[in-house]
């Protein structure tokens, strides 16, 4: 590759981390092209911990309340929080990205592995801002070993996420030694996040085993969007100071203690539970459809007699075996599955041999299942453009899963996709429209890029489509689509998706099986309790810089028998874990309710930026009919024996109705059910009737900073009060 | 579920179609070990629970 064309550069002195923080957050504004060191507070670091806690604090800071996802003062927040870059225990490589979206315009968080958070931390910094919009591409360097931030032209024409990623790597290393790669780390997006607003985020990380630069996304909410809007190309670290001890732990002994018991747990007991370590998270691919969770043809349906052709067998297969597939050091619990020597069939890469990170289940339901196809091949080819594109494979699958039945139901015609027949299953025409949102040269596929929120009203204005049916069948929620799980049949799970911060993504709670299957939740206020205690214990991980997975993909051997069945489902002894790993890391001395509480602060103080930005209230937790039960006669034919229960459940003799009415029965009792969900939830959390937290709730969680009070005053109303 | 002879934990998870690798069970409030599902015979007229732990998501 030629030299870099220098832009702007700036010298800093990168601190060391001592207990987990290295002290010092950077922001850099890539329009001005101007850079600041700040200092982190005690008291940031109390009340937002790190990771996402420390994104929202300094996004709060950079914006105003009108700001939208497009102008200059929206950032970017990458930050890993105190036990990211760890290596003793698995799964502790994660960063989370903070920005306000272009799909929901409220803040998201999304997070992805790789190596890029523990880098960017032993660079020197406990968080970046990128703040501003460049008016030329760019590619931003870090580098902790020179102590200098540089602000390149970009030389690439191709700014797509497998055509630049392995190169950067190699220019920024040692020429004459490949494992030097290992100390970069570099972020991109590419051109389908430049026209669509489903841009993700790929993290880097160099496997030492295949040597190549692989890629893991921070797939939601669109920030590769944001980041491409900001014309950045590509955003690299790179550090020599990676060891097992940089983050300067208080504790080893403690650390690498806890760490051992987990990584003999997962190689004696990973085989016989979800097999991560050989098929990922795609052990999921029966398990969802045996239980009527998998979603097909737009989660119509939750089960498919051509499921099989996915399941995680077949995936095994297609996956490389016997290698350490980690995404950070020490994960042992290595999901990072991938399909090597993959030839490339259609599109500008074909003929290319590739190595193909993923699919993982949400990509193989979304982009499998969901859309009607059931072929791995083309759901891997389908991954490996997502990624390179730099698209969210879950949006891209629930969106095409809506424009298909839109489709199929009339609405839309071959004139409005430009020629494409856009059938369930139709897998041709389905990538094809891929590659043109990623060129964004063609209308129709542009409009698909805006995602469902925007497709219905373009559907409904300019096509003519009904609108109470899109209404209906858009599964989407504050304006992002739904993640890969079938709802419809448990109404914690609704809260699940629904009462969240940022839209309807399984990452703050998951409780189909304790409710529908296990009947552990029987009253809205035991829902409600789930849906307070497992979306704070889940936000911690975005706090310090976790990986979710080992919490709960492995369990003791003993999880099930040494406690009772509500207790066991919260997998104590690892909850006790991460107690411990964190008061090793950063020597101090939390209980498990203290973790909770940290994790509360922060998902309060982001309600209340939802509010700020004029969203974060009870007509934003909107539920589509689809996730509550089914809309068209066949898909309730398809589970008529359920549903009927349900409705002799509910007092309904459904022997007198018709399945239309049969239909809208359920539903009306479903709304009802669903209002009392909300009521019973917002009453938990602390929040008044139209989902505000009290002045009280602020108060007693410590975060009722004059600014975050005044915002909640300005909105909340005393007919609201419960 | 109809009782009959030598009735196994694994028969009922089997019959229940629980492919899903995390199951807690417990009879009268005895949990049973997962190695042990095989082996566990279930008295006539046991409580019976079945639980799916969380994963995935
Ligand atoms: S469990 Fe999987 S995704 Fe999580 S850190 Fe380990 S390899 Fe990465």
């Amino acid at each position: 590759m030629e030299n870099m064309k220098l832009l702007a550069e700036w010298s800093y002195e990168p601190t060391k981390a001592h207990r987990g923080y290295t002290g010092k957050t950077l922001k850099i504004n890539v329009g001005e092209r101007t850079f600041e060191a700040k200092d982190v507070t005690e008291d940031m670091k109390e009340k937002f911990v790190g990771g996402r806690g420390f994104g929202l604090k300094l996004l709060w800071d950079a914006v105003k309340d009108t700001t939208k996802w497009n102008d200059p003062e929206n950032e970017i927040v990458i930050s890993g929080g105190p036990l990211c870059g760890i290596t003793q225990y698995p799964g502790t490589g994660k960063f989370y990205a903070v920005f306000i979206s272009p799909l929901t315009e409220q803040t998201y968080d999304s997070n992805a592995g790789g190596h890029f958070g523990p880098l960017l931390k032993f660079a020197g910094w406990d968080a970046l801002e990128i703040q501003g919009k460049s008016d030329k591409d760019v590619v931003v360097v870090i580098d902790g070993d020179e102590g200098k931030v540089k602000i390149f032209e970009s030389p690439f024409e191709d700014i797509n996420a497998y055509s630049i990623t392995e190169t950067l790597h190699e220019y920024f290393s040692d020429p004459n030694d490949i494992n030097d790669r290992k100390h970069v780390s570099v972020i991109t997006a590419g051109k389908g996040a430049e026209h669509t607003y489903w841009g993700c985020l790929n993290s880097s990380f160099w496997d030492s085993h295949r040597k190549i630069a692989r890629l893991k996304q921070a797939g939601r909410g669109g920030g590769g969007t944001v980041f491409r809007d900001k014309k950045i190309a590509a955003l690299v670290v790179k550090t020599h100071n990676l060891s097992g001890t940089a983050n300067d732990p208080a504790d080893i002994d403690t650390l690498t203690k806890v760490g051992l018991k987990l990584h003999k747990e997962i190689f004696t007991l990973d085989s016989k539970q979800c097999r991560m370590r050989t098929v990922g998270t795609p052990h999921l691919n029966e398990i969802m459809n045996e239980y009527h969770i998998l979603p097909v043809h737009n989660y119509k349906f939750g089960q498919h007699p051509d499921a099989d052709k996915i399941h995680s067998e077949v995936y095994g297969k297609l996956f490389t075996q016997g290698i350490a597939d980690g995404c950070w050091y020490g994960c042992t619990l290595a999901c990072a599955k991938a399909v090597d020597n993959y030839t490339i069939k259609t599109g500008p890469c074909k003929g290319q041999v590739v190595t193909v990170d993923g699919p993982e289940y949400e990509t193989a339901a979304g982009l499998g299942s969901n859309v009607g196809v059931f072929d791995p091949e083309w759901t891997i080819e389908t991954n490996f453009y997502a990624d390179h594109y730099g698209l969210d494979t879950i949006s891209l699958g629930t969106g095409i899963a809506f424009v298909c039945e839109c489709y199929e139901l009339g609405y839309i015609t071959k004139e409005h996709t430009n020629g494409l027949e856009l059938k369930f299953g139709n897998k041709d025409d389905i990538l094809e429209l891929i590659h043109r949102m990623a060129e964004g040269k063609d209308e129709f596929a542009k409009i698909v890029g805006l995602g469902i929120h925007r497709m219905k009203d373009i559907f409904a204005e300019k096509f003519g489509a009904p609108r109470d049916i899109l209404e209906k069948i858009g599964m989407e929620g504050q304006g992002i689509e739904v993640s890969e799980y079938v709802p419809k049949e448990s109404i914690a799970q609704w809260g699940g998706y629904f009462l969240t911060l940022k839209g309807p993504q399984h990452d703050e709670a998951w409780l189909i099986f304790m409710d529908r299957v296990n009947k552990q939740l029987p009253t809205f206020e035991d829902k409600a309790e789930a849906l307070h205690y497992f979306p704070n214990f889940r936000t911690w991980f975005s706090l310090v810089g976790l990986c979710k997975l080992p919490w709960n993909d492995i369990e003791p051997a003993d999880n099930a028998t040494k406690y009772p069945p509500q207790e066991a489902a919260k997998v104590p002894e690892h909850v006790q874990n991460y107690v411990d790993i964190f008061n090793a890391v950063t020597g101090k001395n939390i209980t498990k309710e203290e973790l909770i509480l940290q994790s509360e602060r922060v998902y309060n103080f982001q309600r209340v930026f939802q509010l700020r930005l004029g969203k974060g209230t009870r007509k934003y937790h909107n539920i589509p009919d689809r996730a509550l039960g089914p809309v068209f006669p066949d898909e309730w034919e398809a589970r008529a024996e359920y549903y009927d229960n349900e409705l002799k459940e509910a007092g309904v003799n459904p022997e007198e109705l018709s399945t239309e009415e049969k239909i809208k029965k359920l539903n009306e009792i479903r709304r009802q059910q669903w209002e009392e969900l909300v009521d019973a939830v917002y009453k938990r959390r602390g929040w008044d009737r139209n989902g505000i937290p009290t002045v009280e709730t602020l108060k007693r969680l410590g975060i009722d900073y004059p600014d975050v009070v005044a915002v909640v005053e300005k909105h909340a109303k005393p007919e609201d009060r419960w | 579920m109809e009782w009959e002879v030598g009735l196994t934990v694994k028969d009922i998870i089997t019959r229940k179609k629980y492919t899903f690798p995390l199951l807690a069970v417990w009879i009268n409030d005895s949990p049973v070990p997962r190695d042990d599902f095989n082996s566990t015979k279930v008295p006539d007229g046991a409580k019976v629970q079945i639980i799916h732990m969380i994963s995935g998501g």
